[in-house]
């Protein structure tokens, strides 16, 4: 009787290790898997972020071809509506059309591609730590769902002539599983 | 004698009780008393020794069995210790190399993703292709167009690629055939200047965004249009001998 005890005893011990290092495995499993979803930076992105910058709008200020810079453009936009477009079309418009296109057609978004969705966002951010973000465009296409990896970058505007903080440019891509 | 024979014949008594206890036959225990009384008890000379003897082994068959089944026993707790310590080592073993494994694939991205950027922004930095202007990651397109023309005679051996294109943003959404291929007659108006392509069958591609500028006119002006295009540099793989 006592030897079928301590046999017994033998096998719980070992069925307690079992499950404990099975639960443990399971579960930095999981903690490791989500993990992977979160935002890394990407080189690639803030490359694409800081050459639609030099592009050439169809904003002309003055006379044609007096063409705005996009960065030029979006401090701008910020700034308010009094710098129109020769056209007398509004700054903001124009960003939002022309970096949609761009944006658009260099992730190439879509449910079956690599990119399944994109969220684009400028705001306004000051050195004082008190004052909250200002935002100035937010741009989106596609679904931020089940994305098997989030890439983003960055890309700052330094606003000049005097004033404080800068602009920032957000860009994260949802990649999908293909 | 006689009484040496009767200590004897009680030994063997004892001796019976414990084979039976054992589990032996009747026969098996008769075969092998008489075995033992041939070879022992009916030698006359040593019966003192021979008494000793039986004594030693009658104690080793009195522990015997208990002995077995506890050693038994030892023996399976070890080894359930052994597997259990065994199976806790190779799981923290495990844990110990998916930690440094997830950390070596981050640190291969990491520098494939360094390598990418640093790779790109040297190409677009270069003299051969850099802006004129002030201008950091952008391609001035009327270079670009000149070194196309060279026809993969001289820059293939200057840059450390196998193949060297950029795609301009009319070209993003297309596919690979439709692309109009720039040369002096259609340019700006094509997809994807060819810089040159030595053709390698193991090839990588990297790629990277660039600014694309170059000089335009409009009503009796000169004016810098930039767009945004694609740089795609070519690197052969090396494959390991099997």
């Amino acid at each position: 009787m006592e030897n079928n005890k301590a046999q017994h005893e033998i096998v719980g011990f070992v069925l307690i290790v079992l499950i404990v290092s099975v639960i443990g495995v399971v579960f930095l499993t999981i903690m490791f898997n989500s993990n992977d979803v979160r935002g890394h930076s990407s080189v690639e992105i803030s490359n694409l972020l800081e050459a639609s910058m030099y592009y050439t709008t169809s904003c002309a200020i003055d006379y044609i071809p007096n063409y705005r810079e996009m960065q030029d453009l979006i401090k701008d936009c910020y700034k308010g509506s009094s710098k129109k477009c020769y056209d007398k079309r509004d700054s903001c418009k124009v960003v939002e059309g022309d970096l949609k296109n761009i944006l658009d057609a260099s992730l190439n978004v879509g449910e079956t591609h690599p990119n399944k969705a994109y969220k684009f966002d400028i705001y306004y951010s000051s050195e004082d730590e008190e004052t909250s973000n200002e935002e100035v465009l937010s741009l989106s296409s596609g679904e931020f769902m089940n994305c098997s990896s989030i890439v983003g970058g960055n890309h700052p505007i330094p606003i000049g002539d005097f004033g404080f903080g800068n602009i920032y440019l957000e860009l994260d891509v949802c990649k999908g599983s293909i | 004698m006689r009484k040496n024979k009767k200590s004897q014949l009680k030994i063997q008594g004892t001796i019976n009780h414990r084979f039976l206890d054992l589990g032996f036959s009747k026969k098996g225990q008769l075969k092998i008393q008489a075995h033992k009384n041939s070879k022992k008890f009916l030698v006359p000379e040593s019966s003192k020794a021979q008494l000793k003897i039986q004594a030693m082994t009658n104690q080793r068959f009195l522990k015997l069995g208990f002995s077995n089944k506890k050693s038994q026993l030892k023996i399976q707790e070890m080894a359930f210790m052994i597997v259990a310590v065994v199976l806790f080592f190779a799981l923290v073993g495990l844990f110990v190399l998916s930690i440094v494994f997830v950390n070596i694939q981050d640190e291969a991205t990491r520098i494939a993703e360094e390598k990418t950027l640093a790779a790109a922004t040297s190409l677009a930095d270069t003299p051969e292709l850099s802006c004129i202007a002030a201008k950091v990651n952008c391609i001035d397109a009327d270079k670009l167009i000149s070194l196309v023309n060279l026809n993969n005679s001289q820059y293939d051996k200057f840059w450390p690629f196998s193949s060297l294109s950029v795609i301009q943003l009319s070209g993003f959404e297309k596919e690979e055939e439709d692309l109009v291929e720039c040369t002096f007659a259609n340019y700006p108006d094509c997809d994807i200047f060819n810089v040159y392509d030595k053709k390698v069958d193991n090839e990588r591609a990297i790629a990277s965004f660039v600014a694309l500028c170059r000089k335009d006119f409009q009503n009796d002006r000169t004016y810098d249009k930039c767009e945004v295009a694609k740089i795609v540099a070519g690197t052969e793989f090396k494959r390991i001998e099997e």
